[in-house]
């Protein structure tokens, strides 16, 4: 070959490569070149992911970085080599349920969980619309479905929903997380409203770290929302709400004792699972929280876990530990009547443990007493009738919509005409009263306690 | 609900059979007096602490209202007073005061209100489930009164 078309064709070989790295890495002209990659970066299965060149954030293990790279699950262009176009179309937050679609449900990750959730009580807030509304008059239908999407499009305007919108708005998975000033900032998120654990400090040279995604739910992720209404998550660590005067008085200033949003409480005796070291998804199940897609009006609807799920004779914990131990993708079922899935185990001397979720430990599950729960008197007693020694019951309930003033829609995000201010005449938490329940679909009844508040 | 306060020990008898309180009667004194049950509430009236806002007390706020003015056909209660203490769910005999949040849900009637209070009286002298009348106390079959109450509680 004369040595003129050789050079030729070198020269048009390395004009072929260097046009093709200029137009993957060329800067726009906006971009200076500190912010282009220097290098190809690749997930371990060879798929270029230049974010990765920049970016040196470590996710959690399930999402690991070499693995999954960026933007898989934060979208952008990841064959792009400059910042302005590679960050074009990016999610912060993939768990935001607006993208989880496209994100934390696209085909391969978790399609069947996002349809859950997208359609779970705590990501419409059903049951809590339709109960308000019920209440204040404004449907005879409790079961009726609204979701808080219909509510933010603005076509339902009423006194039930205004309150809605101002004083509940802010607890629901739809929820953009950091949107809300304050405290409420943490609220909402989607997927990581539940799935987020905080990093370690610095974790890269940013001094930024990646939230890290679990699928071991700290409790207080729960209790950011379940601490109003029936204050269950406050009452299981042992807090009573109490009034709001901060008494008992400390250092000659108020009580110390307060929660992060201004209410004050008193310390009582937490739950006895709480004091062995029982976290809330030790005891509630996937179905329970994230829902198994059917639109159920209420969460006493969407419950599977009872006391007696666990507090019951060997034959049935053999059942539930022999379900866990054959556990496959295959043998999940939508039946909300069907055993629940517990961690609970046979260990070596023929005893069931429940074994924590985050903690490892083995909880020893302990039967009814024979003489007081199964005495033949106390069949219509429900567990929580008795062993609830104390609630805390809110009596005099009622809210004032002040109209000259101001207050956060916390849908919308703006300050809209009408205060609501929440009053009672006294709270209290000893001997809570009891009441009878028809259960559904049968002619039985049971004994429950009735809360006010 | 469950308001996920639970302890080991259960509460005890006499915390259910002779408390007015966890009968749904609200807090004040109970007595019985020929064959009949008494109660004296101690916490103020509905009545006395509405002042015209909007007020919701375990009901819906138009049939609260309904209440308010004794309206006994918009409420579909015997005997929907409006002087019924604050704690109340329901009264001694038996009406209910307050709606509740879910369909099937209400407080006692006479009838299970006599029932518990009955349990009560024994409850002094045959503390729990150790002593044998209570251990072989069968529902429905309730023990005849002990000569020394009699003519102080109520007929079952």
């Amino acid at each position: 070959m004369p040595l003129r078309s050789l050079l030729t064709l070198s020269y048009g070989f390395f004009l072929t490569i260097i046009v093709t790295c200029a137009c993957l890495f060329s800067a726009s002209p906006a971009n200076s070149t500190k912010n282009r990659v220097d290098r190809v970066t690749t997930t371990v299965n060879g798929r270029i992911d230049l974010c990765l060149s920049c970016h040196d954030e470590r996710p959690d293990k399930a999402h690991a970085r070499e693995i999954l790279g960026c933007a898989i699950c934060h979208k952008g262009n990841p064959l792009a080599g400059d910042e302005l176009r590679a960050h074009r179309g990016m999610v912060l937050n993939p768990g935001e349920l607006q993208y989880a679609d496209e994100t934390c449900g696209q085909t391969g990750c978790h399609p069947r969980e996002v349809k859950w959730v997208k359609n779970s009580l705590m990501a419409t807030n059903r049951g809590i619309i339709s109960t308000l509304r019920y209440y204040w008059g404004e449907t005879d239908d409790h079961n009726e479905s609204i979701s808080v999407a219909r509510i933010r499009a603005g076509h339902m305007k009423s006194p039930a929903l205004d309150y809605y919108r101002k004083m509940c708005g802010s607890c629901h998975l739809s929820m953009k997380r950091h949107s809300l000033p304050g405290f409420l900032a943490e609220k909402g998120g989607g997927c990581t409203a539940c799935h987020l654990r905080k990093p370690p400090v610095g974790q890269n040279k940013k001094g930024v770290a990646h939230i890290q995604i679990t699928r071991n739910i700290p409790m207080s992720n729960c209790i950011k929302c379940h601490n109003r209404s029936g204050r269950i998550g406050l009452s299981y660590q042992g807090k009573f709400e109490s009034e709001g005067y901060g008494t008992p008085y400390q250092d000659g200033g108020l009580s110390h004792l307060e929660l992060i949003d201004g209410r004050f409480f008193q310390k009582m005796q937490p739950d006895i699972h709480y004091e062995k070291g029982l976290i809330c998804i030790d005891c509630h199940t996937q179905k329970e929280v994230m829902g198994n897609g059917t639109s159920y009006p209420h969460f006493e609807d969407q419950l599977q876990v009872k006391c007696i799920s666990c507090h019951t004779n060997n034959k049935n914990l053999e059942i539930l530990a022999r379900q866990r131990a054959t556990r496959t993708n295959r043998s999940w079922t939508p039946d909300m009547t069907a055993p629940p899935l517990l961690n609970i185990k046979k260990t070596m001397e023929n005893a069931f443990v429940l074994e924590g979720k985050r903690d490892k430990r083995p909880y020893p599950l302990k039967p009814p007493d024979p003489t007081s729960c199964k005495n033949p008197v106390h069949k219509r007693l429900s567990c929580q009738a008795c062993h609830s020694r104390w609630v805390p019951q809110c009596y005099g309930c009622h809210v004032r919509d002040d109209r000259s003033q101001y207050q956060l829609d916390k849908l919308d995000n703006i300050e809209t005409p009408g205060r609501w201010q929440e009053y009672r005449s006294f709270m209290r938490f000893e001997s809570p009263a009891l009441g009878v329940l028809k259960e559904k679909n049968t002619a039985g009844e049971e004994i429950v306690l009735l809360v006010p508040g | 609900m469950d308001p996920h306060s639970t302890s080991i020990r259960g509460r005890t008898c006499p915390d259910c059979h002779q408390n007015p309180k966890t009968l749904g009667l609200g807090e004040g004194n109970l007595w019985n007096a020929d064959g009949r049950w008494y109660f004296s509430a101690s916490s103020r009236t509905v009545e006395a602490t509405v002042t015209g806002t909007l007020s919701l007390i375990s009901g819906r706020a138009r049939d609260h209202a309904a209440i308010l003015n004794n309206d006994r056909h918009a409420t579909g209660q015997k005997s929907p007073a409006n002087n019924h203490p604050l704690d109340a769910f329901v009264d001694i005999d038996g009406n209910a005061l307050v709606h509740t949040s879910r369909k099937g849900l209400r407080p006692f009637d006479k009838k299970e209100i006599d029932r518990i209070l009955y349990v009560g009286l024994c409850l002094n002298c045959h503390r729990d489930f150790k002593d044998p009348v209570m251990k072989n106390w069968q529902p429905g079959h309730a023990p005849r009164p002990c000569k020394n109450l009699v003519g102080c509680i109520p007929t079952q």
